[in-house]
Protein backbone atom coordinates (compact mmCIF):
# COMPACT_ATOMS: atom_id res chain seq x y z
CA UNK A 1 0.00 0.00 0.00
CA UNK A 2 1.39 3.02 -1.16
CA UNK A 3 0.41 6.74 -0.55
CA UNK A 4 2.41 8.82 -3.16
CA UNK A 5 -1.05 8.71 -5.26
CA UNK A 6 -4.38 9.58 -3.50
CA UNK A 7 -7.93 9.66 -5.41
CA UNK A 8 -10.75 12.16 -4.40
CA UNK A 9 -13.95 12.67 -5.91
CA UNK A 10 -14.86 16.07 -5.99
CA UNK A 11 -18.39 17.17 -7.46
CA UNK A 12 -17.25 17.13 -10.94
CA UNK A 13 -14.19 15.58 -11.37
CA UNK A 14 -11.94 13.15 -9.83
CA UNK A 15 -8.74 14.46 -7.95
CA UNK A 16 -5.78 12.61 -8.51
CA UNK A 17 -3.25 13.83 -5.96
CA UNK A 18 0.26 12.81 -6.69
CA UNK A 19 2.93 12.70 -4.59
CA UNK A 20 5.49 15.80 -5.69
CA UNK A 21 9.03 14.18 -4.71
CA UNK A 22 9.05 10.67 -5.46
CA UNK A 23 10.50 9.88 -8.89
CA UNK A 24 8.31 9.41 -12.23
CA UNK A 25 8.17 5.72 -12.36
CA UNK A 26 7.39 4.91 -8.54
CA UNK A 27 4.64 7.33 -8.87
CA UNK A 28 3.48 5.78 -12.21
CA UNK A 29 3.33 2.31 -10.61
CA UNK A 30 1.31 3.84 -7.26
CA UNK A 31 -1.23 5.26 -9.61
CA UNK A 32 -1.88 2.22 -11.44
CA UNK A 33 -1.99 0.15 -8.37
CA UNK A 34 -4.83 2.71 -6.73
CA UNK A 35 -6.72 2.64 -10.29
CA UNK A 36 -6.72 -1.21 -10.29
CA UNK A 37 -8.30 -1.09 -6.88
CA UNK A 38 -10.68 1.53 -7.48
CA UNK A 39 -11.70 -0.02 -10.27
CA UNK A 40 -15.04 -1.69 -9.57
CA UNK A 41 -15.81 1.68 -6.97
CA UNK A 42 -15.38 3.75 -9.92
CA UNK A 43 -16.74 1.87 -12.42
CA UNK A 44 -18.17 2.73 -15.97
CA UNK A 45 -18.76 6.58 -16.44
CA UNK A 46 -17.88 9.61 -17.91
CA UNK A 47 -15.81 12.00 -15.59
CA UNK A 48 -13.46 14.45 -16.06
CA UNK A 49 -10.29 14.12 -13.82
CA UNK A 50 -7.64 16.47 -12.26
CA UNK A 51 -3.69 16.27 -11.21
CA UNK A 52 -2.98 18.10 -8.34
CA UNK A 53 0.15 18.85 -5.86
CA UNK A 54 2.55 18.37 -9.21
CA UNK A 55 3.60 20.22 -12.12
CA UNK A 56 3.66 17.22 -15.25
CA UNK A 57 4.61 17.95 -18.29
CA UNK A 58 2.87 16.95 -21.44
CA UNK A 59 4.37 13.62 -21.90
CA UNK A 60 4.13 12.52 -18.04
CA UNK A 61 0.44 13.43 -18.19
CA UNK A 62 -0.58 11.45 -21.48
CA UNK A 63 1.16 8.38 -20.02
CA UNK A 64 -0.32 8.45 -16.93
CA UNK A 65 -3.98 8.92 -18.61
CA UNK A 66 -3.30 6.24 -20.48
CA UNK A 67 -2.31 4.16 -17.77
CA UNK A 68 -6.00 5.33 -15.85
CA UNK A 69 -7.84 4.44 -19.70
CA UNK A 70 -5.81 1.07 -19.45
CA UNK A 71 -6.97 -0.34 -15.91
CA UNK A 72 -10.19 1.37 -15.48
CA UNK A 73 -13.22 1.89 -17.41
CA UNK A 74 -13.73 5.32 -16.71
CA UNK A 75 -14.25 7.59 -19.80
CA UNK A 76 -12.21 10.85 -19.39
CA UNK A 77 -14.10 13.93 -20.33
CA UNK A 78 -12.10 16.64 -20.10
CA UNK A 79 -8.41 16.75 -17.88
CA UNK A 80 -7.79 19.06 -15.41
CA UNK A 81 -3.83 20.17 -14.98
CA UNK A 82 -2.47 21.99 -12.27
CA UNK A 83 0.40 24.63 -14.14
CA UNK A 84 0.86 28.04 -15.54
CA UNK A 85 -1.86 30.64 -14.97
CA UNK A 86 -2.50 30.73 -18.95
CA UNK A 87 -4.61 27.50 -18.44
CA UNK A 88 -6.65 28.48 -15.91
CA UNK A 89 -8.78 30.36 -18.97
CA UNK A 90 -8.96 27.64 -20.88
CA UNK A 91 -10.12 25.76 -17.72
CA UNK A 92 -13.28 28.09 -17.43
CA UNK A 93 -13.95 27.16 -21.13
CA UNK A 94 -13.83 23.63 -21.16
CA UNK A 95 -15.65 23.58 -17.76
CA UNK A 96 -18.89 25.04 -19.26
CA UNK A 97 -18.98 22.48 -21.74
CA UNK A 98 -18.85 19.42 -19.31
CA UNK A 99 -21.52 21.44 -17.18
CA UNK A 100 -23.77 22.38 -19.67
CA UNK A 101 -25.61 18.84 -20.21
CA UNK A 102 -26.28 16.04 -22.79
CA UNK A 103 -25.19 16.49 -26.77
CA UNK A 104 -26.85 15.60 -29.36
CA UNK A 105 -25.18 14.52 -32.22
CA UNK A 106 -27.26 15.21 -36.11
CA UNK A 107 -25.80 13.06 -39.21
CA UNK A 108 -26.82 14.50 -42.35
CA UNK A 109 -28.02 18.10 -43.78
CA UNK A 110 -30.71 19.93 -41.99
CA UNK A 111 -32.83 20.85 -45.39
CA UNK A 112 -35.17 23.99 -45.63
CA UNK A 113 -38.29 23.50 -43.32
CA UNK A 114 -36.84 20.85 -41.21
CA UNK A 115 -36.26 21.60 -37.62
CA UNK A 116 -33.84 20.43 -34.81
CA UNK A 117 -34.35 20.84 -31.06
CA UNK A 118 -32.58 19.88 -28.55
CA UNK A 119 -33.17 20.63 -24.96
CA UNK A 120 -28.69 20.50 -24.70
CA UNK A 121 -25.99 20.99 -26.96
CA UNK A 122 -26.17 20.22 -30.74
CA UNK A 123 -23.65 19.19 -33.18
CA UNK A 124 -24.57 18.64 -36.39
CA UNK A 125 -22.32 16.43 -38.85
CA UNK A 126 -23.41 17.67 -42.25
CA UNK A 127 -25.37 21.20 -43.52
CA UNK A 128 -27.79 23.74 -42.36
CA UNK A 129 -29.78 24.94 -45.36
CA UNK A 130 -31.19 28.05 -45.60
CA UNK A 131 -34.96 27.61 -44.29
CA UNK A 132 -34.06 25.32 -41.69
CA UNK A 133 -34.34 25.33 -37.92
CA UNK A 134 -31.75 25.31 -35.07
CA UNK A 135 -32.70 25.36 -31.89
CA UNK A 136 -30.28 24.42 -28.34
CA UNK A 137 -30.35 25.10 -25.26
CA UNK A 138 -26.38 24.95 -25.08
CA UNK A 139 -24.53 25.52 -27.95
CA UNK A 140 -24.00 24.48 -31.71
CA UNK A 141 -21.31 23.40 -33.41
CA UNK A 142 -21.67 22.41 -37.47
CA UNK A 143 -19.45 20.82 -39.06
CA UNK A 144 -20.40 21.91 -43.01
CA UNK A 145 -22.15 24.94 -44.15
CA UNK A 146 -24.01 27.46 -41.98
CA UNK A 147 -27.15 28.98 -43.91
CA UNK A 148 -30.32 28.30 -41.83
CA UNK A 149 -31.26 30.01 -38.79
CA UNK A 150 -29.54 29.05 -35.46
CA UNK A 151 -30.43 29.66 -31.85
CA UNK A 152 -28.11 29.32 -28.62
CA UNK A 153 -28.56 29.27 -25.26
CA UNK A 154 -31.74 29.76 -24.65
CA UNK A 155 -32.76 30.38 -20.89
CA UNK A 156 -30.56 33.60 -21.61
CA UNK A 157 -27.68 31.98 -21.24
CA UNK A 158 -25.18 34.43 -22.72
CA UNK A 159 -21.62 31.88 -22.27
CA UNK A 160 -23.77 29.48 -25.39
CA UNK A 161 -21.48 29.66 -28.33
CA UNK A 162 -22.05 28.87 -31.90
CA UNK A 163 -19.44 26.84 -34.50
CA UNK A 164 -18.85 25.95 -37.94
CA UNK A 165 -16.79 25.03 -40.60
CA UNK A 166 -19.01 27.28 -43.07
CA UNK A 167 -20.59 30.45 -41.28
CA UNK A 168 -23.24 32.36 -42.99
CA UNK A 169 -26.07 31.97 -41.10
CA UNK A 170 -29.42 34.15 -42.15
CA UNK A 171 -30.16 34.57 -38.83
CA UNK A 172 -28.15 33.61 -35.74
CA UNK A 173 -29.70 34.62 -32.02
CA UNK A 174 -27.02 33.71 -28.40
CA UNK A 175 -29.16 34.42 -25.15
CA UNK A 176 -30.91 37.06 -25.78
CA UNK A 177 -28.56 38.79 -28.27
CA UNK A 178 -29.40 38.74 -31.76
CA UNK A 179 -26.62 39.17 -34.24
CA UNK A 180 -26.29 41.80 -37.20
CA UNK A 181 -27.86 40.29 -40.45
CA UNK A 182 -24.62 38.86 -42.25
CA UNK A 183 -25.39 38.81 -45.28
CA UNK A 184 -25.73 41.92 -47.43
CA UNK A 185 -28.15 40.86 -50.00
CA UNK A 186 -30.47 38.40 -50.47
CA UNK A 187 -28.74 36.27 -53.46
CA UNK A 188 -25.74 35.91 -50.99
CA UNK A 189 -28.28 33.96 -47.98
CA UNK A 190 -28.29 30.93 -50.84
CA UNK A 191 -24.31 31.54 -50.81
CA UNK A 192 -21.93 29.39 -48.91
CA UNK A 193 -18.81 31.32 -46.83
CA UNK A 194 -16.29 29.90 -49.40
CA UNK A 195 -13.23 31.12 -47.34
CA UNK A 196 -14.22 28.24 -44.97
CA UNK A 197 -12.27 28.00 -41.93
CA UNK A 198 -13.97 27.36 -38.48
CA UNK A 199 -15.70 30.38 -37.02
CA UNK A 200 -17.08 30.68 -33.91
CA UNK A 201 -19.60 33.44 -32.42
CA UNK A 202 -20.14 34.14 -28.93
CA UNK A 203 -21.34 37.31 -27.10
CA UNK A 204 -19.00 40.01 -26.37
CA UNK A 205 -20.12 42.96 -24.12
CA UNK A 206 -23.64 42.11 -24.93
CA UNK A 207 -22.84 42.03 -28.95
CA UNK A 208 -22.66 38.61 -30.99
CA UNK A 209 -18.56 38.58 -32.42
CA UNK A 210 -17.68 36.06 -34.78
CA UNK A 211 -14.21 35.36 -35.26
CA UNK A 212 -11.94 32.71 -36.88
CA UNK A 213 -12.22 29.97 -34.18
CA UNK A 214 -8.14 29.50 -32.96
CA UNK A 215 -7.67 28.17 -29.32
CA UNK A 216 -6.27 31.76 -28.33
CA UNK A 217 -9.39 33.37 -28.79
CA UNK A 218 -10.58 31.45 -25.92
CA UNK A 219 -7.82 31.46 -23.43
CA UNK A 220 -7.81 35.06 -23.28
CA UNK B 1 -40.58 -3.05 -66.79
CA UNK B 2 -40.80 0.86 -67.07
CA UNK B 3 -39.03 3.41 -64.41
CA UNK B 4 -41.14 5.70 -63.12
CA UNK B 5 -39.59 9.48 -62.93
CA UNK B 6 -41.54 12.22 -61.21
CA UNK B 7 -40.76 16.05 -61.82
CA UNK B 8 -41.16 17.76 -58.80
CA UNK B 9 -40.01 21.44 -57.88
CA UNK B 10 -41.99 22.56 -54.96
CA UNK B 11 -42.48 26.22 -56.57
CA UNK B 12 -44.66 26.61 -59.65
CA UNK B 13 -43.93 28.13 -62.47
CA UNK B 14 -39.88 26.97 -62.91
CA UNK B 15 -40.65 25.05 -65.63
CA UNK B 16 -41.65 21.42 -64.42
CA UNK B 17 -44.44 20.70 -67.05
CA UNK B 18 -42.91 21.69 -70.36
CA UNK B 19 -39.37 19.89 -69.05
CA UNK B 20 -41.81 16.51 -68.64
CA UNK B 21 -43.24 17.36 -72.02
CA UNK B 22 -39.19 17.50 -73.46
CA UNK B 23 -37.62 14.90 -71.62
CA UNK B 24 -40.50 12.59 -72.82
CA UNK B 25 -40.49 13.45 -76.19
CA UNK B 26 -36.80 12.97 -76.23
CA UNK B 27 -37.00 9.41 -75.12
CA UNK B 28 -39.49 8.65 -77.32
CA UNK B 29 -37.88 9.78 -80.08
CA UNK B 30 -35.11 7.29 -78.99
CA UNK B 31 -37.29 4.52 -79.09
CA UNK B 32 -38.21 3.92 -75.91
CA UNK B 33 -42.02 3.43 -75.08
CA UNK B 34 -43.00 6.63 -72.61
CA UNK B 35 -45.97 7.72 -70.98
CA UNK B 36 -46.35 10.83 -69.02
CA UNK B 37 -48.66 11.33 -66.24
CA UNK B 38 -49.91 14.56 -65.35
CA UNK B 39 -51.48 14.40 -61.86
CA UNK B 40 -52.16 18.25 -61.62
CA UNK B 41 -55.62 17.68 -61.55
CA UNK B 42 -57.75 20.43 -61.41
CA UNK B 43 -54.99 22.77 -63.01
CA UNK B 44 -53.75 20.57 -65.92
CA UNK B 45 -51.21 21.68 -68.53
CA UNK B 46 -49.42 18.89 -69.84
CA UNK B 47 -51.69 18.52 -72.37
CA UNK B 48 -51.78 21.57 -73.70
CA UNK B 49 -47.81 22.18 -73.83
CA UNK B 50 -47.56 18.64 -75.81
CA UNK B 51 -50.38 20.01 -77.82
CA UNK B 52 -52.72 16.73 -77.38
CA UNK B 53 -55.34 18.76 -74.95
CA UNK B 54 -58.16 18.30 -77.87
CA UNK B 55 -58.02 14.31 -77.78
CA UNK B 56 -58.68 13.99 -74.13
CA UNK B 57 -62.06 11.81 -73.95
CA UNK B 58 -61.28 10.51 -70.31
CA UNK B 59 -58.51 11.15 -67.56
CA UNK B 60 -56.75 10.18 -64.63
CA UNK B 61 -59.77 10.27 -62.53
CA UNK B 62 -61.75 8.43 -64.79
CA UNK B 63 -59.76 5.59 -64.52
CA UNK B 64 -58.93 6.12 -60.97
CA UNK B 65 -62.82 5.77 -60.78
CA UNK B 66 -63.63 2.92 -62.52
CA UNK B 67 -65.46 4.89 -65.68
CA UNK B 68 -63.20 3.46 -68.00
CA UNK B 69 -60.42 1.44 -68.99
CA UNK B 70 -56.94 2.28 -68.85
CA UNK B 71 -56.47 1.96 -72.56
CA UNK B 72 -58.75 4.50 -73.10
CA UNK B 73 -57.70 7.57 -71.43
CA UNK B 74 -54.07 7.21 -72.88
CA UNK B 75 -53.79 9.55 -75.93
CA UNK B 76 -50.74 8.83 -78.29
CA UNK B 77 -49.12 11.10 -79.61
CA UNK B 78 -49.38 11.14 -83.82
CA UNK B 79 -45.98 12.68 -84.48
CA UNK B 80 -44.21 10.11 -82.08
CA UNK B 81 -45.81 6.75 -81.88
CA UNK B 82 -43.99 5.91 -78.40
CA UNK B 83 -45.41 9.14 -76.43
CA UNK B 84 -48.55 8.39 -74.70
CA UNK B 85 -50.36 10.75 -72.39
CA UNK B 86 -53.17 10.11 -69.18
CA UNK B 87 -54.14 13.83 -68.87
CA UNK B 88 -55.72 15.10 -65.81
CA UNK B 89 -58.95 15.64 -65.11
CA UNK B 90 -59.74 19.05 -65.23
CA UNK B 91 -62.93 19.69 -63.23
CA UNK B 92 -61.98 17.34 -60.14
CA UNK B 93 -59.64 18.42 -57.45
CA UNK B 94 -56.00 16.79 -55.86
CA UNK B 95 -58.06 15.31 -53.37
CA UNK B 96 -60.40 12.74 -55.07
CA UNK B 97 -57.60 10.82 -55.41
CA UNK B 98 -54.98 9.23 -53.37
CA UNK B 99 -51.23 7.47 -53.22
CA UNK B 100 -52.17 3.84 -53.16
CA UNK B 101 -54.33 4.23 -56.00
CA UNK B 102 -51.82 5.92 -58.45
CA UNK B 103 -49.84 3.38 -56.54
CA UNK B 104 -52.10 0.33 -58.12
CA UNK B 105 -52.64 2.48 -61.41
CA UNK B 106 -48.69 2.61 -61.81
CA UNK B 107 -48.35 -1.07 -61.19
CA UNK B 108 -50.94 -1.90 -63.73
CA UNK B 109 -48.96 0.41 -66.58
CA UNK B 110 -45.45 -0.64 -65.60
CA UNK B 111 -45.35 -3.52 -67.71
CA UNK B 112 -46.31 -1.67 -71.10
CA UNK B 113 -43.64 1.27 -70.69
CA UNK B 114 -40.08 1.93 -70.57
CA UNK B 115 -40.17 5.24 -69.00
CA UNK B 116 -43.62 6.44 -67.52
CA UNK B 117 -43.02 10.23 -66.07
CA UNK B 118 -45.21 11.61 -63.74
CA UNK B 119 -45.54 15.70 -64.07
CA UNK B 120 -46.27 17.01 -60.33
CA UNK B 121 -48.16 19.97 -59.19
CA UNK B 122 -46.89 22.72 -56.80
CA UNK B 123 -47.38 22.55 -53.65
CA UNK B 124 -46.21 20.14 -51.15
CA UNK B 125 -49.92 19.03 -50.57
CA UNK B 126 -52.15 15.92 -51.60
CA UNK B 127 -51.05 16.47 -55.06
CA UNK B 128 -47.85 16.49 -54.25
CA UNK B 129 -48.36 13.19 -52.59
CA UNK B 130 -50.16 11.42 -55.05
CA UNK B 131 -47.26 12.32 -57.31
CA UNK B 132 -44.16 10.87 -55.64
CA UNK B 133 -46.09 7.85 -54.21
CA UNK B 134 -45.05 5.32 -57.27
CA UNK B 135 -41.95 6.99 -57.95
CA UNK B 136 -39.09 5.14 -58.25
CA UNK B 137 -36.41 8.40 -59.01
CA UNK B 138 -36.94 11.82 -58.70
CA UNK B 139 -36.04 14.62 -60.93
CA UNK B 140 -35.86 18.39 -59.33
CA UNK B 141 -36.51 21.20 -61.35
CA UNK B 142 -35.64 24.71 -59.98
CA UNK B 143 -34.70 28.41 -61.42
CA UNK B 144 -31.34 30.28 -60.36
CA UNK B 145 -33.94 32.32 -58.19
CA UNK B 146 -33.99 31.87 -54.35
CA UNK B 147 -37.15 31.30 -54.02
CA UNK B 148 -37.19 28.30 -56.42
CA UNK B 149 -33.75 26.92 -54.62
CA UNK B 150 -35.31 27.13 -51.22
CA UNK B 151 -38.43 25.23 -52.21
CA UNK B 152 -36.40 22.84 -54.08
CA UNK B 153 -34.62 22.27 -50.98
CA UNK B 154 -37.49 21.33 -49.18
CA UNK B 155 -38.87 19.22 -51.73
CA UNK B 156 -35.51 17.17 -51.49
CA UNK B 157 -36.02 16.85 -47.99
CA UNK B 158 -39.44 15.65 -48.54
CA UNK B 159 -38.60 13.47 -51.58
CA UNK B 160 -35.75 11.36 -48.30
CA UNK B 161 -38.11 10.86 -45.88
CA UNK B 162 -40.46 9.48 -48.26
CA UNK B 163 -38.11 7.07 -49.29
CA UNK B 164 -36.81 7.88 -52.75
CA UNK B 165 -33.05 8.28 -52.65
CA UNK B 166 -30.80 10.69 -54.25
CA UNK B 167 -33.07 13.28 -56.25
CA UNK B 168 -31.59 14.43 -59.67
CA UNK B 169 -31.35 18.27 -60.46
CA UNK B 170 -32.28 20.21 -63.49
CA UNK B 171 -31.36 24.02 -63.24
CA UNK B 172 -33.84 26.01 -65.89
CA UNK B 173 -34.01 29.03 -66.94
CA UNK B 174 -30.22 29.63 -66.33
CA UNK B 175 -28.58 33.20 -68.06
CA UNK B 176 -25.10 32.85 -67.50
CA UNK B 177 -24.37 36.89 -68.23
CA UNK B 178 -26.69 37.73 -65.38
CA UNK B 179 -24.85 35.17 -63.38
CA UNK B 180 -21.50 36.49 -64.60
CA UNK B 181 -22.57 39.99 -63.68
CA UNK B 182 -23.24 38.13 -59.96
CA UNK B 183 -26.82 38.90 -60.18
CA UNK B 184 -28.12 35.45 -60.39
CA UNK B 185 -27.28 32.18 -58.40
CA UNK B 186 -25.06 30.44 -60.31
CA UNK B 187 -24.78 26.36 -61.04
CA UNK B 188 -21.93 25.96 -58.16
CA UNK B 189 -24.33 28.05 -55.89
CA UNK B 190 -27.16 25.83 -55.98
CA UNK B 191 -25.15 22.52 -56.38
CA UNK B 192 -23.40 23.87 -52.64
CA UNK B 193 -26.94 24.53 -51.34
CA UNK B 194 -28.91 21.03 -52.66
CA UNK B 195 -25.73 19.00 -52.91
CA UNK B 196 -27.74 16.65 -55.30
CA UNK B 197 -26.24 15.52 -58.77
CA UNK B 198 -26.84 17.36 -61.39
CA UNK B 199 -29.07 15.97 -64.13
CA UNK B 200 -28.69 19.08 -66.38
CA UNK B 201 -28.81 22.95 -66.96
CA UNK B 202 -31.23 24.47 -69.57
CA UNK B 203 -30.50 28.06 -70.52
CA UNK B 204 -33.66 30.55 -70.96
CA UNK B 205 -34.53 30.82 -74.37
CA UNK B 206 -37.39 32.70 -76.20
CA UNK B 207 -38.20 29.51 -78.10
CA UNK B 208 -39.05 27.23 -75.49
CA UNK B 209 -42.08 29.82 -74.92
CA UNK B 210 -43.00 29.52 -78.93
CA UNK B 211 -42.78 25.84 -78.42
CA UNK B 212 -45.34 25.36 -75.52
CA UNK B 213 -47.59 27.95 -77.24
CA UNK B 214 -47.52 26.21 -80.19
CA UNK B 215 -47.92 22.61 -78.06
CA UNK B 216 -44.55 20.77 -79.82
CA UNK B 217 -41.86 20.21 -77.56
CA UNK B 218 -38.43 21.91 -78.66
CA UNK B 219 -36.75 18.44 -78.65
CA UNK B 220 -38.85 17.67 -81.51
CA UNK B 221 -37.44 19.77 -84.31
CA UNK B 222 -35.60 23.05 -82.10
CA UNK B 223 -32.23 23.27 -83.01
CA UNK B 224 -31.73 26.06 -80.06
CA UNK B 225 -29.16 25.77 -77.43
CA UNK B 226 -32.54 24.61 -74.50
CA UNK B 227 -33.51 22.00 -76.87
CA UNK B 228 -30.14 20.97 -77.09
CA UNK B 229 -29.56 20.71 -73.40
CA UNK B 230 -32.86 19.04 -73.15
CA UNK B 231 -31.56 15.63 -75.60
CA UNK B 232 -28.63 15.66 -73.36
CA UNK B 233 -30.21 15.17 -70.13
CA UNK B 234 -32.43 12.40 -72.26
CA UNK B 235 -29.26 10.81 -72.98
CA UNK B 236 -27.94 11.44 -69.25
CA UNK B 237 -31.16 9.76 -68.25
CA UNK B 238 -30.45 6.48 -70.20
CA UNK B 239 -27.38 6.40 -68.72
CA UNK B 240 -25.21 8.15 -71.51
CA UNK B 241 -22.06 10.25 -69.81
CA UNK B 242 -22.55 13.55 -71.84
CA UNK B 243 -20.62 16.60 -70.92
CA UNK B 244 -22.15 19.94 -70.08
CA UNK B 245 -22.97 22.49 -72.89
CA UNK B 246 -20.89 25.44 -72.52
CA UNK B 247 -23.93 28.05 -72.03
CA UNK B 248 -21.76 31.20 -72.20
CA UNK B 249 -23.44 33.59 -74.70
CA UNK B 250 -21.66 34.21 -77.94
CA UNK B 251 -20.94 38.11 -78.33
CA UNK B 252 -21.49 39.58 -82.00
CA UNK B 253 -18.80 42.12 -83.05
CA UNK B 254 -21.10 44.65 -82.75
CA UNK B 255 -22.31 43.68 -79.13
CA UNK B 256 -18.30 43.95 -78.32
CA UNK B 257 -18.30 47.61 -79.61
CA UNK B 258 -20.94 48.87 -77.59
CA UNK B 259 -19.11 47.00 -74.71
CA UNK B 260 -16.05 49.25 -75.03
CA UNK B 261 -17.80 52.16 -76.21
CA UNK B 262 -20.16 52.37 -72.67
CA UNK B 263 -23.68 51.92 -72.21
Amino acid sequence: MNNYVILKGKKDRLVIHLNSEVDFLTLRDGLVEKVREARNFIGNVQLAIEFSNRILSELEENVLIDLIKLNSDINITYVFSESGSEKKDKIKFFKAVTEEGPTKFFRGTLRSGSKLEYDGNIVILGDVNPGALVRARGNVIVLGYLNGTVYAGLDEDSDAFIGANFMNPIQMVIGVVTAKPMQKEILDTNKIDRKGGFKIAYIKNNEIFIEDFSTRSFCE
Amino acid sequence: MAKVFVVTSGKGGVGKTTTTANLGAGLALKGNKVLLIDTDIGLRNLDVVIGLENRIVYDLVDVIEGRCRIAQALIKDKRCSNLCLLPAAQIRDKNDINGDQMKTLIEALRKDFDYIIIDCPAGIEQGFKNAIAAADEAIVVTTPEISATRDADRIIGLLEANEIRSPKLIINRIKMDMVKAGNMLGVEDILDILAIPLLGVIPDDENIVISTNKGEPLVYKGESLAAEAYRNVVLRMTGKDVPFLNLDVKHGFFDKLKMVFGK
